[in-house]
């Protein structure tokens, strides 16, 4: 086994060993059950900004900047701008909304506004949807275990999920903002030394870097806004798919729900979108410089980067850097694999059996629920490693319809109908799009259409299906938002 | 200027930006009357 893998793990044991056994002791000593999903609701300004910022920074930031940045360039970093955008609406819009509500589930906020069967429905789209998710997360929870230790990717998956389980069990999403706390310190203090360090370990330093693409006539791969076509291209699309996709899920609705107020959330913007969007400049870095060295560049845009962070920096450093990779890779799974089994416990135990579960009953379900989960991401992917990002863009797709739909009986008015012919046809095409002989047959009629991924599809189709059913319907309810205070509104929720 | 700390003060400014501009989005919305 590598120095680098003990010393990594030695870390998180240490981490989220240490953070978990003094938690269960408080809990012990104040007599009390905190929720595993909301943490009691009572998280600060510092502890939840970086919750929402490390649960955003998964394996596609880590991984696939770099990847991206090596063919792109600089221009990749419009991932992480969306992701601002993301942030800019979670923490203004979407967030306060649902702990104003005091709705613990996306499906709970859903059967509040439509009731129980739509409840039901999102739940069980919503934790399909997620324990998806999860099995990405451990396939590259497995890359990166992989990376460091030449296992098979197989077996470091494995080793992931049993990580990422324990992570997450041991106290629920109060022992995850923690370790994010601790992470996100580790994490940013050595990306800086290392792309310092860099500076000198690279043969010609950052501006050799610069020189090699102003030589090869490569300059727009430096500027941030890159080409007019690539600006069409890449940067749109991905603002597209980030914003409507991941603005109403599980993960990051999960953190605002464990907030105090909903000041707190509003005001943890201007920390958690730099937090989460200068992350992405290491990568993007790394995977240019990369790009720009033979021994490096001949490995490919997957492979170059992490690579030259193993080979150019020395251990202690990349012991560091891949702790914190490690720690903001966990931390996505812990959210990941916390949602499903919220989502179960809650949406689909708890409100279909009479008087719901006991706050005991229900954080033990839960933490069976995550074994569960856990134990079947480890078996699919220690078989199966599908293409991550195709793979993350086909799941966002089901999630895009419940915004328009969310924001619409928030503040328009409400027609359980209306949102389940919205939500079911989204769902019927986005099949419809992944099944190869009828998205080509669609693409011979419609050229155009050929660059739809989708997540795309779904939002265009769910917005203007949500804009003309409810422009028509007559028989509707008031919006949730519709009274004059927040009190009335929230009592006013059917 | 060093080309990574030229990148990282250009994403910076950025994000600032793209927060800013959310803010008063938000603030805009509120003075019209919209969700407070």
């Amino acid at each position: 086994m590598s120095i680098v893998l003990v010393l990594v793990v030695v870390y998180n044991v240490i981490v989220i060993g240490g953070i978990g056994f003094y938690l269960t002791r408080r809990d012990r000593a104040s007599g009390q059950v905190t929720d595993m999903a909301t943490g009691g609701r009572n998280a600060g300004l510092a502890m939840f900004s970086v919750t929402l910022a490390i649960t955003y920074l998964g394996s596609a930031h880590v991984y696939g900047l770099m990847e991206m940045s090596f063919g792109l360039g600089a221009i990749a970093l419009w991932f992480s701008f969306a992701h601002t955008i993301l942030m800019c609406v979670i923490c203004l819009g979407t967030g306060p909304w649902v702990r104003r509500l005091g709705c613990a589930t996306i499906p709970e906020l859903m059967g509040r506004m439509y009731g129980r069967q739509m409840r039901t429905i999102t739940a069980c789209i919503g934790a399909m949807v997620v324990f998806g998710l999860v099995t990405l997360e451990t396939q590259t929870l497995g890359i990166g275990i992989s990376a460091i230790s030449g296992w098979s990717l197989g077996w470091s998956a494995v080793l992931g999920a049993v990580f990422g389980t324990a992570y997450v069990t041991m106290g629920g999403i109060k022992q995850t903002m923690w370790v994010n706390l601790v992470n996100a310190v580790v994490m940013y203090a050595s990306i800086i030394i290392a792309a310092i360090y860099l500076g000198f370990a690279l043969p010609d330093g950052w501006e050799g870097v610069r020189e090699h693409y102003v030589a090869g006539g490569e300059e727009f791969k430096l500027s941030i806004f890159g080409t007019p076509e690539l600006m069409a291209g890449f940067s749109l699309a991905a603002v597209f798919s980030v914003v409507f996709s991941q603005s109403v899920n599980q993960q990051g609705m999960a953190a605002a729900m464990s907030a105090r107020d909903e000041k707190v959330i509003r005001r943890s913007l201007w920390i958690a979108a730099p937090i989460n969007g200068l992350f992405g400049v290491f990568p993007v870095l790394v995977g240019l410089a990369a790009a720009t060295i033979p021994e490096f560049a001949e490995l490919g845009p997957k492979l170059a980067g992490a690579t030259l962070v193993v080979k150019l920096l020395p251990t202690w450093l990349v012991v560091l850097v891949q702790a914190g990779f490690l720690g903001a890779l966990l931390s996505t799974f812990a959210m990941s694999a916390l949602a499903p089994a919220t989502i179960f416990a809650k949406d689909i135990v708890g409100a279909n059996i009479e008087g719901g579960l006991t706050s005991v009953e229900e954080k033990q379900l839960i933490r069976r629920v995550i074994f569960v989960v856990g134990g079947l991401a480890a078996a699919l992917t220690f078989f199966n490693h599908p293409n991550v990002i195709r793979a993350i863009t086909w799941l966002f797709a089901w999630l895009a319809p419940l915004f328009f739909i969310i924001v619409a009986g928030l503040f328009w008015k409400r027609n359980t109908a209306v949102a389940f012919t919205v939500l079911v046809s989204c769902w019927v095409i986005n099949c419809a799009w992944s099944i190869g002989p009828i998205k080509h047959a669609v693409v011979a009629v419609f050229p155009g259409s050929a660059a739809l991924e989708n997540a795309h599809l779904t939002a265009i189709v769910a917005f203007v299906m949500t804009i003309l059913l409810y422009a028509f319907v007559k028989d509707s309810e008031p919006a949730v938002f519709s009274g004059p205070t927040t009190e009335q509104a929230v009592k006013g929720v059917g | 200027m060093n080309f990574a700390l030229e990148l990282f003060l250009n994403a910076t400014a950025m994000i600032f930006f793209i927060v800013v501009v959310g803010e008063i989005i938000w603030k805009l919305q509120r003075y019209f009357g919209g969700e407070k």
